[in-house]
């Protein structure tokens, strides 16, 4: 599929470099003003997920939708990493996903210590390092590493990642692969 | 470095006499509507820092990004102190901060009783005051001498440094000298 958003020309050939030390090669630079920002979102948050207030990293953990909307439009650069998998039960995702979180971790703490002060990772799934989360931000067992998803940040993720080429879709069950993604915000 | 911002032309002389008498010769003046205000500093403190919820001056105790913006917006006149240490831990850094965050709270004290009824002082490092910190201004210690930080404000505390000509830059440990900034809110 031909990318229908021209590529805006990203050079950082060090991070590219520190990306690929990490083992990762699906990803796509992007220009952050093109993140979506929605109201649906956070109104699928609040009514038809059972994390809603019982996740620390999930609303009403994360700031108001145009709160979200003014943190995007304060970066230049960002990339995002794509995850695809099958897994065949719920709980298979999370165990999945609390692995690939703790590597994005490493990667944007690197990508910090080189230099960008206002590095800021969007987890591919919400927050799943520990079992018994108190579901507040105030209480959280794991400050330093828990981060929000880009849907708990009302991020329209079908519509900014398809414009980039990208494969997303409702799935009706687990016999079909998953596309996840993780955004990095760089500067 | 040449500063990109130009430091404000304020005749006070009155206060360059306080601040010397308190023994500070690294500040300048500044227009505070130069302050830079962004919504990534509160994720970072949201997410990322074990402080959230836990010190009494630090988000969510203080107000909204809008709001911390509205309250820098009604100063004409402003101070920003420089100040570097190396220190070899946090129970190093904890001691030298406390000891300074009490001399800076003298100096606020001082130019209030000089006849300047807004003055605001934002500390240099978050409020280390009290051991047993509730984590909740309501029920504050020590309400006279907490004060939050730039950052707990919501300011970008590297472009607002880096506008005056002041050097901070992401530090990967103790190994090097820390750059932390205090800013007194005068009129």
């Amino acid at each position: 599929m031909e990318s229908r958003a021209r590529a805006k020309k990203f050079k950082y050939p060090e991070l590219d470099d520190l990306f690929q030390k990490h083992g990762y090669a699906d990803y796509k630079w992007m220009d952050p003003q093109k993140i979506v920002v929605a109201q649906w979102v956070r109104m699928k948050c609040m009514f038809g997920c059972g994390e809603y207030g019982k996740n620390a990293t999930c609303p009403p953990n994360t700031p108001s939708v145009a709160e979200c909307e003014r943190f995007f439009r304060e970066y230049q650069a960002a990339a995002i990493f794509h995850f695809q998998k099958k897994v065949k039960k719920p709980e298979a995702r999370h165990v999945w996903t609390k692995k690939e979180n703790l590597k994005l971790f490493q990667v944007e703490r690197e990508v910090f210590i080189s230099g960008y002060e206002r590095a800021f990772l969007l987890y591919m799934d919400s927050c799943y390092l520990c079992t018994d989360c108190t579901g507040d931000r105030k209480t959280c067992q794991k400050p330093r590493l828990a981060r929000p998803s880009p849907e708990s940040m009302a991020v329209d993720v079908y519509r900014t990642v398809r414009p980039l080429g990208f494969p997303i879709q409702v799935l009706a069950d687990y016999q079909q692969a998953m596309d996840r993604y993780a955004i990095l915000l760089v500067e | 470095m040449k500063s990109r911002a130009r430091t404000k032309k304020v005749n006070h002389p009155e206060l360059d006499a306080l601040f010397q008498k308190h023994g500070y010769a690294d500040h300048k003046w500044i227009d505070p509507q130069e302050i830079v205000v962004a919504q990534w500093v509160r994720m970072k403190c949201m997410f990322g820092c074990g402080w959230y919820g836990v010190k009494a001056a630090c988000p969510p105790n203080t107000p909204s990004v809008a709001e911390c913006e509205r309250f820098f917006r009604e100063y004409r006149v402003g101070a920003i102190f420089h100040f570097q240490k190396k220190v070899k831990n946090f129970s190093e850094h904890h001691s030298w901060a406390k000891k300074e965050n009490a001399k800076l709270i003298r100096l606020e004290r001082a130019v209030f009783l000089a006849g300047f009824e807004r003055v605001f002082l934002l500390n240099m490092t978050t409020c280390l005051g009290c051991r047993d910190c509730t984590g909740n201004m309501a029920t504050c210690q020590n309400p006279p001498l907490a004060r939050p930080t730039p950052e707990g404000m919501a300011v970008d505390v590297y472009s607002t440094a880096r506008k005056f000509g002041f050097p901070l830059q992401v530090l990967p440990g103790y190994a090097q000298a820390m750059n932390r900034y205090a800013i007194l809110l005068v009129q």
